[in-house]
């Protein structure tokens, strides 16, 4: 008796995942949603019968009109390919990279139901999203929460943070079949056009989407064009600082490449570890020509949340108070610049580099207006009531 | 004797009175080929659709009104009793028949539904009468949509209720 | 004959404080266990909870709210249960060491244990490499690198003379050698790396399931009964090297074989939840003072007061800044504070 019941309720289970997996109104379960199908869903609807509710009909429309009838079809950065057989209603996010990605797209953010704590802490660049759930880090995440969202799709980083991130996949896998886990990183500049086409496939927001990527395709490329007859030997050289004193970028790091895109050339580049700690000495035999520090997180200064500029000015001055440091070349040409993380990591990338380009070719840059870049940035795809002549700090001078 | 003309065009002034303000992107609108069926008569209803590429409406006929076709294809139309149930897919207008009964009268509503923009809405109701003869069953249900048009349609409901009465006192 | 009288009185009150203390226990942690298994961010009620245990159980007579049996089943269930076991082999471990090192500031980590496991784990982090692939990588690594270390201080011990002075020479050697390793890995490491080999030396029961749950199981299933079978031997020891001997309990072999089997519970609990400190060194102490030093009942009461304490902590790690999950390992290290100055108090009497 008891295991006739256990079969009995496991086969409810599947047909209810089932059923909830397909596509709304496809009634012989071919995984096409065609008219006869459709009509047959909405009739039935309307004359309030059937199983159906207006979210189901309204996804099956989507599911008409936008896809063909058939389920999409997202490959994320990871390389699996994932079926959506409804639009996304209820979507979590893991990192700030990709909330901010979707906001570009112009995505309902409505429909973002929670997001991670430290998007929810960031008042000034993400406002009102205190309001939605906070589901802990990707190295501390709180499942329970997430679980209990019932999400239909999670966003993750493709390339960092792996095991942590697979590890968040295999959970949701099977705990929450019916929940897609987008793998998708937002930050590489190899990679972000290509991501930002795909999310806006799975989100709807193909136009937005191609308007995005022209935006940020111009910029980039146009700083690819601008230094790609610099001959190896003609290239800038450029000391980058991290955050620590001393502490400078190697190949490996994302800093690096974008440095790299701008033409720079960093002396150090070819260290074994990510973030060595080099020499003093090294750095002033080096004799850069630009100097870059890099401030934000640690430095706590700058940024989106005050108009620090001060703080920026304070932490340039003590690198040009440094013993030596009068003879280097970038110090003498007064070509010592300090940037802000936020707008060199993450998903504005595009600005921060433009920055490093204007800094390192001038002339070559002249017509390059990178704090426009970030207001037509801040303005237009993000929809953000923020006014860079007065609000936020990012670069000095 | 009053002519019918006469006693035509005042329904359809009233009918103009009480068409609704369209809500803001789609509106369906319904127009009947005459309010006023001879006993038996079938007459047609066109509905007038502006801004919904997929969605659905649902007319609800009045009791002893009957369905009687559409040019609708068969797998887009869905009749419950009084309901009638069309999927609408890039239509603009939509005809279909109606068989009055012997005698009745009433409201026929309808409500709309835009899959697509998620809005859904009323669309106004229409009043038929066999022969114009008013059934008490039809009074008592008014439909909100008319009484919702504001106070000078009432006056001109009562006033066309008493040509109406001095019409059929006419006629005897 | 009023001796004798007085002696059995005394000694049947002493069954019966430790019989009351082990029932106390058991009650403590079925309480705890019933307590934490309620906690979560889900926002369930006490009920929804144990009803989405009963419907786990029974599922075609009970049914749960919804996704409230996969949270309970997935998330808390296995958790709880490894925290109990955890903190019992832990605690045991503690306890042998103690008894072998004849130090009562022992505990599983005093041989270097738990600095090799992290070197185990910051390989298999940083530089990829280990002795299984997959997802088992950094637990097999932790595992063996910890028996590593057991069966050097074996051979080291071997070589200098069995005795606890030369263990813990040996110990202490191998924890500068293991720490100045995992040190250099992660210095060369990515800052990704770099963060995951900290958080896997804080030490957290989240990343239990059910099979490793059971692989713990399976070996405290077989080596508790075992150290409770020879505990006798256990007594001796702690007199001293010479008593021992004249008890006829084999010294050396007895001390290696204690030891192996201790590293043993201790590797195959920490490979799977990173370092905890503090309960393998705290628990057999509380129950020393409670219960008296006899290890036949020492071994079992410490362990259950090793799971008691591994459980609740675990459980104020996950309510304290609810919803973030503060790791247990942390929690623990705070326990050594009013310890420590409990002995620090209490030491001039002795």
């Amino acid at each position: 008796m008891n295991r006739h019941l256990l079969l009995a309720v496991a086969l409810l289970l599947i047909a209810a995942t089932a059923s909830a997996a397909g596509i709304p109104g496809d009634a012989d379960g071919n995984g096409v949603l065609d008219q006869p199908e459709y009509t047959a869903a909405v009739l039935t609807y309307l004359v309030g019968e059937g199983d159906l509710t207006r979210t189901d009909i309204q996804d099956a429309t989507w599911v008409l009109a936008r896809w063909d009838g058939r389920p999409l079809e997202v490959t994320d950065s990871s390389g699996q390919t994932l079926t959506l057989s409804r639009p996304l209603r209820r979507v979590v996010t893991f990192t700030g990279e990709s909330l901010e990605t979707l906001r570009s797209l112009g995505f309902d953010m409505e429909k973002v139901v929670a997001v991670d704590k430290y998007s929810h802490a960031k008042s000034a660049f993400f406002p009102g999203f205190q309001e939605k759930a906070n589901v802990g880090s990707i190295w501390s995440p709180d499942m329970e929460r997430v679980l209990t969202l019932r999400p239909d799709a999670v966003f993750l980083y493709a390339t960092i943070s792996t095991a942590a991130c697979d590890e968040i996949q295999q959970k949701l896998e099977a705990s929450s079949p019916g929940t897609r886990v987008f793998r998708f990183d937002c930050f590489k500049p190899a990679t972000y056009p290509g991501e930002i086409r795909a999310i806006a496939a799975a989100t709807g927001c193909e136009d937005r989407g191609d308007e995005f990527v022209g935006f940020y395709e111009s910029v980039m490329d146009g700083i690819r064009a601008g230094t790609a007859d610099v001959p190896e030997d003609g290239k800038t050289r450029v000391y980058f600082e991290y955050w620590t004193d001393y502490k400078t970028f190697a190949s490996g790091s994302g800093y690096n490449e974008k440095l790299e895109i701008a033409g720079g050339y960093n002396p150090f580049a070819g260290e074994s570890a990510e973030y060595p700690e080099v020499d003093p000495e090294a750095v002033i035999v080096s004799n850069p020509e630009v100097v870059v520090k890099l401030t934000g997180q640690k430095l706590a200064a700058g940024g989106y949340a005050g108009h620090d500029i001060a703080a920026l000015e304070a932490t340039r001055s003590a690198i040009l108070k440094r013993p030596g440091w009068t003879r280097l070349a970038a110090v003498a040409d007064d070509r010592v610049h300090v940037v802000h993380s936020d707008i060199l990591g993450g998903a504005q990338h595009f600005i921060g580099t433009a920055y490093l380009a204007k800094w390192f070719y001038p002339e070559r840059f002249a017509g390059l207006d990178p704090n426009a870049i970030h207001q037509r940035y801040l303005t237009e795809f993000q929809g953000l009531d923020f006014n860079l002549a007065s609000e936020g700090a990012f670069v000095y001078p | 004797m009053i002519p019918l003309p006469a006693n035509r065009l005042l329904c359809i002034a009233l009918l103009i009175m009480v068409v609704p303000v369209a809500a803001s992107g789609t509106a369906v609108t319904r127009a009947l080929s005459t309010a006023e069926p001879g006993a038996g008569e079938t007459f047609t209803v066109s509905l007038s659709i502006e801004g919904m590429a997929l969605g659905g409406v649902v007319e609800t006929l009045p009791a002893g009104y009957a369905f009687a076709g559409t040019d609708l294809p068969d797998d887009r139309v869905l009749v419950r009793e009084q309901k009638i149930a069309f999927a609408v897919m890039n239509d603009t207008r939509i005809t279909y028949s109606v068989r009055a009964p012997a005698s009745g009268s009433g409201d026929i509503t309808g409500r709309w539904e835009d899959f697509i923009g998620g809005t859904d809405g009323a669309v106004a109701a229409s009043h038929v009468a066999v022969d114009g003869i008013e059934t008490a069953a039809a009074s008592g249900g008014a439909d909100p949509a008319v009484r919702e048009a504001g106070s000078p349609f009432a006056v001109l409901a009562a006033v066309a209720g008493i040509l109406l009465a001095a019409y059929r006192g006419g006629r005897r | 004959m009023e001796e004798i009288v007085a002696l059995r009185e005394g000694y049947s009150r002493i069954r019966k404080t430790r019989a009351a203390f082990i029932g106390g226990l058991l009650v403590l942690l079925v309480i705890l266990i019933g307590v934490a298994v309620t906690l979560g961010s889900a926002g369930f009620t006490v009920g929804e909870s144990y009803l989405a245990i009963l419907a786990g159980l029974f599922p075609g007579t009970f049914t749960a709210p919804e996704m409230a049996d996969v949270i309970v089943w997935d998330y808390r269930l296995h958790r709880v249960l490894f925290a109990v076991a955890a903190g019992f082999g832990l605690a045991v471990a503690g306890a042998v060491m103690q008894g072998i090192l004849r130090n009562p500031l022992a505990s599983p980590f005093t041989l270097g244990i738990s600095s090799a496991a992290a070197t185990g784990a910051s390989v298999a982090i940083v530089l990829g490499a280990g002795f299984v692939g997959g997802e088992y990588l950094i637990i097999a690594n932790a595992f063996l690198f910890a028996l590593l270390a057991s069966v050097a201080i074996y051979g080291m011990a071997r070589y200098r003379g069995v005795s606890s002075e030369t263990m813990i020479l040996a110990g202490i050697a191998l924890m500068y050698l293991f720490s100045a390793v995992t040190s250099l890995l992660q210095y060369v490491g990515t800052a990704e790396e770099l963060q995951a080999v900290v958080f896997w030396m804080f030490g957290s029961v989240g990343k239990s399931t059910w099979p490793k749950l059971g692989i713990v199981t399976l070996v405290l299933a077989c080596t508790i009964p075992y150290l409770v079978y020879r505990a006798w031997d256990l007594n001796a020891l702690a007199e001293g090297d010479e008593v021992a001997a004249g008890l006829g309990v084999p010294v050396e072999r007895s001390m290696m074989v204690f030891m192996m089997v201790a590293s043993l519970i201790t590797a195959v609990v920490i490979c799977f939840t990173g370092t905890i400190g503090f309960i393998g060194l705290v628990a057999p102490h509380i129950t020393r003072m409670a219960i008296g030093g006899d290890y036949r009942t020492l071994i079992p009461a410490s362990g259950l007061v090793g799971a008691v304490l591994l459980l609740a902590a675990d459980s104020v790690g996950r309510s304290i800044l609810a919803p973030q999950v503060l790791p247990v390992g942390i929690v623990t290290a705070f326990l050594g504070v009013p310890f420590f100055i409990y002995l620090f108090m209490h030491r001039r009497n002795a």
